[in-house]
């Protein structure tokens, strides 16, 4: 009976987390006249033209404007900005990350007080360095370019994955990375013959949670960002500016972009809250 | 070891994070304008209007109010999940995967599908509410509820963060004492007080810190779906930063609302770090 009780509730909150979700994945394969009925309509015929239309940009009803967001190329601006940001943030994180968390410095504070330093910028309010950034952008041809976006993204980046796989390498027993100094290695080769291969699960779980915490950031892109560059995040606002909200389009917009870090969640599940906790809760 | 391989995390952020701040700084003391490519220096005039400003001073409330709201939510609903995941073991792995869902997906995705199903007409919300004979309720649209509305949002997304974290640090709690506590007579009340709660304060403070300085300076949620209204109602100080930015072009203005947003988030984080590094001293 007392786990009758404990099983309810859990449904209750499994309901309440996946409803918004299969919710909107009703409304993507809904036909424009369903979603519009002032009953919602729980028994329908499925239709594929909303997804369709998302790849071949027609809007599915005449009396919208052709004229429409491009969502493949959202999509592509999206996996090649968090991709190349994330790829430049592991390139420069990683190494410091190590440095923080081996190097002698003379004052053993010095360390703690770096690593406290980077992360901080995570908890800057993105706005008041965007505004100004803007305007720097526009004078130095930045403003709406991969490049611009990519650079301030490290504001993301980079924080993350030195706190990340600082807690990774601390994990590391020093004595192993003695062992290998004792049998010749280099600190070089240690790092990358012991230290990365013992991490690596770490590291790429890391890496996955930085391209998704790219693909979700919102003020950079929509003040720096631009028409050429627009992620799908300010990319699927755009369902809604036009002369009528185009419901069905919009839900498989969401559904299309949401994918990725769902399935990226479900996969990642033993490294998550340590990741969101930047490594301070380790289970 | 060498040292300077910290040398990129450090500059970086630098470049894109605090000499853009700097020089933002430095443009709230003068008239910069969207339109205007001339800029003046001109004092503290602009902070002095600031704090002039009665709708500069409600955004700093709503702000405030949002954050109380979405915590007290949170904490409430993430400590009774997290209790609950620690006296269930089957299907946890399950549950665990659905709770992480939210965390992970665009929070702008997230409330565009809440802002689907709250639509005034044919949302899905109303609906079935509808039937245990509660009338329409606009949501999005009442001065008087949109922003609770919008903290249930910031709940749905957020509530996991804090019941994984809470999770974790009851897995973690040791045996001993409590069997002590009980061989002695303790009663639950007594064993939480002494036991439970000292050593999950360092947990409940990481947790609301997180919260505390993500939700005051949110923004992407709230632009999505109520763009600041109806009126101000919804408007907190950074997306009053935002319109005066980008609707009203009065970008030094704008820039010194940051400033002063920047110092509020500076000021909560520095008291929450003492807090927990306080409360983890002992353990």
């Amino acid at each position: 009976m007392r786990y009758f009780f404990y099983y309810l509730i859990f449904a209750l909150i499994v309901i309440v987390i996946l409803f918004p979700m299969l919710w909107t994945f009703s409304l993507s394969i809904k036909t424009h006249a369903d979603i519009t009925s002032s009953i919602p309509k729980f028994i329908f015929q499925p239709t594929t033209g909303n997804y369709r239309g998302l790849f071949t940009g027609e809007t599915g009803t005449t009396s919208l404007p052709s004229s429409k967001p491009n969502f493949p190329r959202y999509f592509m601006n999206g996996v090649i900005i968090s991709g190349g940001a994330t790829l430049l943030a592991m390139l420069i994180g990683i190494p410091a990350a190590y440095a923080l968390t081996r190097a002698r410095f003379k004052k053993e504070s010095t360390r703690e007080n770096l690593a406290f330093n980077i992360l901080s910028y995570w908890f800057g309010p993105e706005i008041a360095i965007v505004l100004p950034l803007y305007q720097i952008y526009q004078r130095i041809g930045l403003i709406d370019t991969y490049l611009g976006l990519m650079l301030v993204y490290q504001l993301i980046g980079i924080p993350f994955i030195v706190w990340m796989c600082r807690s990774y390498f601390l994990d590391i027993p020093v004595s192993i990375e003695e062992a290998a100094n004792v049998d010749g290695c280099s600190q070089v080769q240690t790092f990358f013959r012991v230290v990365l291969p013992l991490a690596k699960g770490g590291i790429a779980a890391t890496a996955l949670l930085t391209f998704i915490f790219c693909w979700n950031s919102f003020v950079f892109a929509l003040v720096v960002g631009g028409e050429k560059t627009m992620p799908v995040t300010t990319g699927s606002l755009g369902f809604i500016r036009y002369q009528a909200v185009l419901w069905g389009q919009m839900s498989a917009a969401i559904i299309v972009s949401a994918l990725p870090a769902i399935i990226l969640a479900i996969l990642l599940q033993k490294h998550i809250v340590r990741g969101l906790t930047f490594g301070s809760v380790k289970e | 070891m060498k040292k300077w391989i910290i040398a990129p995390a450090i500059l970086v952020p630098i470049l894109v994070g605090v000499i853009p701040f700097g020089y933002g700084v430095y443009l709230s003391f003068t008239n910069w304008r969207l339109a205007n490519p001339g800029i003046n220096f001109i004092g503290l005039e602009n902070y002095y209007f600031l704090f002039k400003d009665q709708n500069f001073w409600k955004a700093v409330l709503i702000s405030f109010e949002y954050v109380g709201m979405a915590i007290s939510i949170e904490l409430a609903l993430g400590s009774l999940i997290a209790y609950l995941l620690t006296k269930n073991r089957r299907g946890q792995w399950f549950f665990r995967s659905i709770i992480i869902i939210p965390l992970t997906v665009a929070p702008i995705l997230l409330s565009l599908m809440w802002k689907l199903m709250l639509s005034t007409s044919g949302g899905v919300v109303n609906y079935f509410l509808g039937f245990i004979g509660i009338s329409p309720v606009a949501w999005l649209a009442d001065p008087k509820i949109a922003l609770l509305t919008l903290a249930f949002i910031d709940a749905y997304i957020y509530t996991p963060f804090v019941a994984l974290i809470l999770f974790a640090g009851l897995q973690s709690l040791p045996r001993d004492p409590y069997e002590a506590a009980l061989v002695d007579g303790a009663s639950g009340f007594d064993s939480f007080r002494y036991i439970t709660w000292p050593l999950m304060r360092p947990l409940v403070l990481v947790s609301v810190m997180f919260r505390l300085v993500i939700s005051f300076k949110i923004f992407d949620t709230i632009y999505a779906t109520t763009s600041g209204g109806p009126g101000t109602s919804t408007t907190n100080l950074h997306l009053w930063v935002y319109l005066n930015a980008f609707r009203y072009g009065d970008m030094a203005y704008a820039m010194a609302g940051a400033v002063i947003l920047y110092l509020i988030i500076y000021i909560l984080t520095n008291v929450f770090v003492r807090m927990w590094k306080n409360a983890t001293s002992y353990i």
